[in-house]
């Protein structure tokens, strides 16, 4: 019965590599491969032209300063969090968990809608200074991609610090205010070091984002001015043509995120541990200020959370909002109209066909991920070694846009296939650490002798896991299937690299209204996207803490 | 007038059904304890007059300093938590030593104090350990220790002992205050156990719903009890109606004294003797006669019983030599040694 099994759900991690493996090596391999030929010259060209040194520079500071501005306002984020309570806190959380789970494109579309020189926030200066000119002029800057990225990556900031910091004991501070540290003192002294492994590893995986960013640096940034490496590796391999340059760019890239997740994963570990100590070593419940009557502290407190409040929420309020108005041709003002919605309605619209796309290779590619990371699970479990866990988390460090270039030159080798399945089983390996993430705590926390005892009862392997393992592990699954969805869903770079402009799906066109300034409809289907994957987000981590009640 | 390490003067708070209005005065040097239920605002007390919490109003000296306008980090204050709250970044040394760096005292003489404290609190083999690997004795030590080494004015415990078990409290207490009498620290020490109170301190205040119902030495408070409440707290004991009980006195050839008219009697279970029924007993003392208690049951405390009896529905307790399992047996107790409160002023108590 052993080796049946172990066969079975090895060929799961053989699919798995396949899909991952492949594509990575075929991509990787071009920046070996000079007139077929192994050569290091391509290597060698690359990395001596210093406009490539200029980006991948570039790369990396835009990295680093948007991870210091997420950190630091994550830093004061968590503060509030921790240290006081107050009205609708819990609402304040559920906003802050609004960003990560929003396609990037559609923060470019808020960013545009809400920042830009006609948009809300300038309409609004203008009115209250009484000025015709853009009081702030942010967009397609160096500022922009910064706020851009903390606006990603501030909740993902107060998530991971928080969470430490809520489990720390605050007598420890008292402790040192007692011993004679001030403040400011006590931070420095006792709080900041407890914290300084969530720090970086919060601040790593922002670093992460940051580094392999693309739609935000495209769109944003505004040009070869402000170009990054994931920029680059899609200019060169789909303007310039050159696959070799593009394969080099790749290789460096992957080689910084697989020091910096190596970093994070490091400084996780250490954190979690930390966690458990606070959370173990506390025996008394933590006591929270409260924000009734107290003067400045009180203020400065609610200025942060209301400010954060509509940073987060102003750029997508204003999709909604602009999806309703029409620009008349005759004067500068706007009008409402539903006419955004009628054109996407429209039998044989692009939109529908984008939708309909979408939809289609969202559901395949949850359904794929979901199975395999299922698969997976049992051989995880089972195999008990962390590095297999490891591995099946590989695909967090590459980037959607090499995943992406390596399917596309794939794909130039199965001219038969239809792009939709390739973009599909691309997608399938972007979800699937997000599906193992969801299933394997799940997965892990069944009873051992379960399995074992319906097998003693007469039911056979595939029985038993339908008839006893799934049963417990169906919210889970679901929740994995959802968080696929949406993530298949809201996934551009990839899509961008492999269709070849030809396959549309719903970021893809929200990418080409941008670029046409037809911002109304773009907010349009933008505010259907955004609904769609809220609800499956939602939903999803309502089914995952279910289980952990 | 005594020197005064610690003076709480009407130092007051207020939260949501709970008022604190506390008045104390500790002598330089003594080692005292804060007894009470729980919920009586012991730890909010300790918290006030370290600074940790606000007070609405009132003062805090110390040794005769008005301290109520500083900071914590200001009132030289130390402070030692039930859950220790050691900085888990530093080891056992950098613990200790954390207040003499904040402060810039000389390296050498930090290394000496640290090196001295680790001896007292025997932790010596552990400068380098972290903390997250000691045992719960020896993370209190350190918080001790740590708390020692900033040379506050005032030291205040609150409840440290309790998260431990029961042998290593009994154990470590004595240890506390040996340490804190030989660094001749003004210490508060917050406990809710009458026991530990009783074998640490020189003198005891016993708090209740927010203010200091009683204050004294354990022998005062043992002894002379000045409510009801008081009395029930620092020991067993059982209580009589007074004006029901005149009909069981009987009057002694050697004194001459009556009962109060109204109120509760209290009076501890050694005051209580057993006889068998109809017993002859001798007439010397005034003494309350309670025939036919019924024998409700015995708990063994290895020196002696402590047998509950049942008398007109009230329930007696008094000490025996020996194993009382069932039956009826007759009481006796001395007038002298009854305590008599008014009825009006805690009844709820029993």
């Amino acid at each position: 019965m052993k080796r049946v099994e172990s066969r079975s759900i090895s060929l799961a991690f053989i699919f798995m590599l396949g899909l991952f493996i492949v594509p990575m090596a075929f991509t990787l391999s071009n920046a070996f491969i000079v007139d077929s030929r192994f050569s290091l010259s391509a290597l060698a060209k690359v990395a001596a032209n210093p406009y490539n040194l200029r980006i991948l520079g570039f790369s990396l500071l835009q990295a680093f300063l948007s991870s210091l501005l997420s950190l630091s306002l994550g830093i004061i984020g968590s503060y509030v969090l921790a240290a006081y309570s107050f009205r609708l806190k819990s609402l304040v959380r559920v906003v802050y968990s609004v960003p990560f789970v929003l396609p990037s494109i559609l923060v470019v579309l808020g960013f545009v809608i809400f920042w830009g020189n006609s948009g809300f926030l300038n309409s609004l200066l203008e009115r209250l200074l009484g000025t015709d000119e853009p009081v702030i002029k942010v967009l397609y800057s160096f500022p922009a991609i910064l706020m851009a990225h903390a606006f990603y990556n501030y909740p993902v900031a107060v998530n991971i610090i928080s969470s430490t910091w809520e489990a720390m004991d605050n007598r420890v501070e008292m402790a040192a205010s007692s011993l004679g540290a001030g403040r400011v003192k006590a931070f420095l002294t006792v709080t900041l070091p407890r914290l300084k492994a969530s720090i970086i590893s919060a601040g790593s995986l922002i670093f992460l984002y940051c580094f392999t960013s693309f739609a935000i640096i495209l769109v944003l940034g505004g040009g070869p001015r402000f170009t990054t490496m994931e920029v680059e590796i899609y200019r060169k391999a789909k303007l310039s043509m050159d696959i070799s340059s593009a394969s080099v760019l790749c290789l460096f890239s992957l080689v910084i995120c697989l020091l910096v997740l190596w970093i994070y994963n490091r400084a996780q570990r250490k954190a979690k541990m930390i966690e458990s100590f606070e959370i173990s070593s506390q025996k008394l419940p933590k006591i929270k200020k409260s924000l009734h009557k107290r003067g400045l502290e009180a203020f400065l407190v609610y200025s942060f959370i209301i400010l954060s409040l509509i940073y987060i929420l102003g750029p997508l309020a204003s999709i909604f909002l602009r999806a309703f108005l029409s620009s008349s041709s005759r004067s500068a003002s706007r009008i409402l109209s539903l006419k955004a919605y009628e054109k996407i309605f429209s039998a044989g619209s692009a939109s529908l066909l984008a939708i309909a796309n979408s939809s289609l290779i969202a559901l395949a590619s949850a359904i794929m991920s979901t199975l395999l990371a299922l698969e997976l699970c049992a051989f995880i479990t089972k195999a008990r070694t962390a590095a297999l866990e490891l591995v099946s988390m590989l695909p967090m460090v590459v980037s959607s846009v090499m995943l992406g270039l390596g399917y596309w030159m794939l794909s130039r080798y199965m001219g038969f296939l239809d792009k939709r399945v390739l973009i599909a089983l691309s997608h399938t390996i972007l979800s699937l650490p997000f599906a193992l993430r969801t299933l394997l705590p799940a997965y892990r926390s069944l009873p051992a002798n379960l399995r074992n005892a319906a097998l003693t009862l007469g039911a056979d392997s595939r029985k038993a896991f339908w008839q006893v393992h799934f049963p417990l592990l169906w919210p889970s699954v679901l929740a994995s299937l959802l968080f696929g969805f949406a993530i298949s869903l809201g996934e551009l770079n990839a899509t961008l690299m492999l269709g070849d402009g030809r396959l549309v799906t719903v970021p893809v066109l929200l990418y080409r209204l941008i670029g046409s300034y037809d911002y109304q409809s773009a907010c349009a289907l933008g505010s259907i996207l955004i609904i769609v994957s809220l609800m499956a987000f939602g939903l999803g981590e309502l089914l995952k803490r279910r289980r952990h009640a | 007038m005594p020197d005064y390490g610690l003076e709480c003067k009407a130092l007051k708070a207020s939260y949501p059904g709970f008022r604190l209005n506390i008045d104390m005065a500790v002598e330089k040097g003594d080692f005292v304890s804060l007894i009470g239920p729980s919920g009586c605002g012991k730890s909010t007390t300790l918290s006030l007059i370290s600074g940790l919490l606000e007070a609405e109003s009132g003062e805090v000296l110390c040794n005769g300093k008005n301290v109520s306008s500083l900071r914590p980090y200001e009132r030289r204050m130390g402070f030692v938590f039930q859950d220790y709250a050691l900085f888990s970044n530093m080891n056992v040394g950098r613990n200790i030593s954390y207040s003499p760096r904040l402060h810039k005292v000389p390296k050498a003489e930090i290394e000496k104090k640290v090196s001295d404290l680790l001896e007292v609190c025997h932790l010596s083999e552990k400068a380098r350990s972290s903390v997250n690997e000691l045992s719960g004795g020896q993370k209190q030590r350190v918080a001790l220790a740590r708390a020692i080494a900033s040379e506050p004015d005032v030291l205040l415990l609150d409840e440290p002992l309790s998260a431990l078990d029961a042998k290593l409290r009994t154990a470590l207490r004595g240890e506390v205050r040996s340490i804190c009498k030989r660094f001749e620290l003004t210490t508060v020490y917050v406990t809710h156990d009458r026991q530990e109170a009783f074998a640490l301190s020189d003198r005891i205040f016993l708090m209740r719903d927010g203010s200091i119902q009683a204050s004294g030495t354990a022998e005062d408070l043992y002894r002379k009890p000045n409510s009801l409440f008081a009395a029930s707290f620092t020991g067993d004991g059982s209580i009589l109606d007074a004006e029901t009980s005149r009909a069981l006195v009987r009057k002694g050839d050697y004194d001459d004294i009556s009962l109060p008219g109204s109120g509760i009697l209290f009076f501890r279970p050694e005051a209580v003797t057993i006889y068998e029924n109809g017993q002859e007993r001798s007439s010397f003392f005034s003494t309350i006669e309670m025939e036919n208690a019924k024998v409700l049951g015995f708990e063994y405390q290895g020196d002696r019983y402590l047998v509950s009896f049942e008398y007109n529905q009230r329930r007696i307790l008094a000490y025996s030599g020996h194993r009382i399992e069932e039956g009826w047996r007759s009481l006796s107790v001395r007038l002298v040694d009854l305590l008599a409160y008014d009825k009006s002023s805690d009844q709820e108590a029993y």
